[in-house]
């Protein structure tokens, strides 16, 4: 594995905790999304449509306690997209001498 | 990417899930007994034939419909139970225990046994189902807190 197999589309921290999240839930609503990853609503919203124009986050729209909610999950390609991604980075680590970990 | 760079992104996934474990995970004791209060219901009507099974087939339905909206609406996020990873082996044993008091049920109707042996063998049910909900949780908190990156 080497750096060519880092995705750049999950580069940005923020991306990939997004997808890091989704990789544990089957869906999650915005705001919790938000919430966790600290970013503002404008951040998110840019994040997930690039993720969801890759094909790797699905959205869609529902309504919960009588509010209409985003709700995200990530697809079969985002998560095989991340398990290459995070394979990646393990790979580049290994370099790293213990001591720096 | 450097090398400091990529453990940086790990340990970012790391925080990110941990902190999925702290503010989403948290399932209140009622949140297990309604779940396993559902299942029972599912148990327990199969030892009665038809007329009851059929009542408690959409009651429990009703019920998990329920348990899923509130999840969502409390959480906001929803976890499906039979997701890969280190809490299947727990679904597969409530599953398998499931089958195994539901046959037990059927046998009981056939039989023509008591009432209270029909409910022993759902109080059963409720245990089992009680018992896997907590271990659930607690597996899937577990190995978000442990971080797989």
């Amino acid at each position: 594995m080497s750096v060519d197999a880092i995705d750049m589309l999950l580069h940005p921290p923020a991306r990939l905790q997004i997808a890091a999240l989704l990789a544990k839930v089957s869906e999650m609503e915005f705001a919790k999304l938000r919430e966790i990853t600290r970013v503002s609503d404008s951040v998110l919203s840019k994040h997930l449509a690039v993720l969801g124009d890759a094909g790797y986050v699905h959205l869609r729209k529902a309504a919960v306690g009588g509010r209409q909610r985003t709700w995200a999950s990530l697809t079969r390609a985002g998560a095989s997209a991340l398990d290459a991604h995070v394979a990646a980075l393990r790979a580049l680590v290994a370099h790293l001498p213990a001591a720096a970990e | 990417m450097n090398p400091i760079e990529a453990r940086a992104a790990l340990d970012s996934i790391d925080a990110a899930q941990r902190d999925l474990a702290l503010k989403a995970t948290y399932c209140p004791p009622w949140r297990h007994a309604a779940f396993a209060a559902v299942l029972t219901i599912l148990v327990l009507g199969v030892g009665f034939g038809p007329a009851i099974q059929l009542p408690s087939v959409v009651i429990a339905m009703a019920g998990v419909a329920w348990l899923v909206t509130d999840d969502r609406r409390r959480y906001g996020v929803f976890v499906n139970g039979y997701r890969k990873g280190a809490t299947l082996p727990v679904t597969l044993v409530l599953l398998g225990a499931l089958i195994v008091t539901m046959a037990a049920e059927i046998h009981a109707h056939i039989s023509g046994l008591s009432v209270a042996t029909k409910l022993g063998i759902a109080g059963i049910a409720f245990v089992v189902s009680l018992g896997a909900s907590v271990a659930w949780s607690r597996i899937y908190r577990r190995e978000l807190m442990r971080g797989a990156a």
